[in-house]
């Protein structure tokens, strides 16, 4: 997880995980966002950028 | 509402590449939605964007029907390809000239590739 511009609220996640093994690249970042929905929805989180990765 | 639902699920099931973005391809009002152009339009993509700006029940609407939370949102034969970080991924390794060629048929790339802007609020 890396803050992008310092201020707190652009982050940027590379994630990797088994979980994300066979599924799009749509449904593997469905995952992240469903793991942030709350500071996503707050505006805690402004802007993210996500990488995701399987592990097969 | 519903009206402009349908509009928008209109756009999304009708338009061979539909791009909902902040701005327009004229005028690009976010850093992401101009990584999302940028992608479609190097790998010569018809694209038809919405302005999701102009009202936030567009932003609200969309993210119903899609699912995704964040904008840019792209669209190819009506499914769901990603945001921004998905489409220059896919753009980077071949994969969507590839998804655009299954949608679209092996012909899609024009010298000139149109591009439209839909206005779901005043049809």
């Amino acid at each position: 997880m890396a803050d992008r511009t310092g201020g707190g609220d652009h982050f940027q996640v590379i994630v990797e995980s088994g979980r994300f093994d066979g599924l799009s690249l749509v449904d593997q970042h469905r995952l992240v966002y469903d793991a942030l929905a709350e500071p996503l929805a707050d505006g805690t989180i402004h802007e993210l950028r996500i990488k995701t990765k399987g592990l097969a | 509402m519903t009206e402009l639902r349908d509009r928008i699920q209109t756009v999304v099931s009708d338009e061979p590449v539909a791009l909902f973005m902040k701005g327009t391809p004229g005028f690009i009002m976010c850093g992401n939605s101009d990584r999302a152009l940028r992608a479609l339009r190097g790998a010569g993509a018809p694209v038809t964007a919405v302005n999701i700006l102009p009202d936030p029940r567009i932003r609200q609407e969309l993210s119903d029907i899609s699912g995704w939370p964040t904008v840019p949102q792209v669209f190819i034969g009506g499914e769901l390809v990603g945001g921004a970080d998905i489409v220059e991924e896919l753009a980077a390794s071949g994969e969507l000239e590839q998804k655009l060629e299954e949608a679209l048929g092996p012909d899609y790339r024009q010298p000139q590739p149109e591009e439209r802007v839909v206005d779901v609020l005043d049809v």
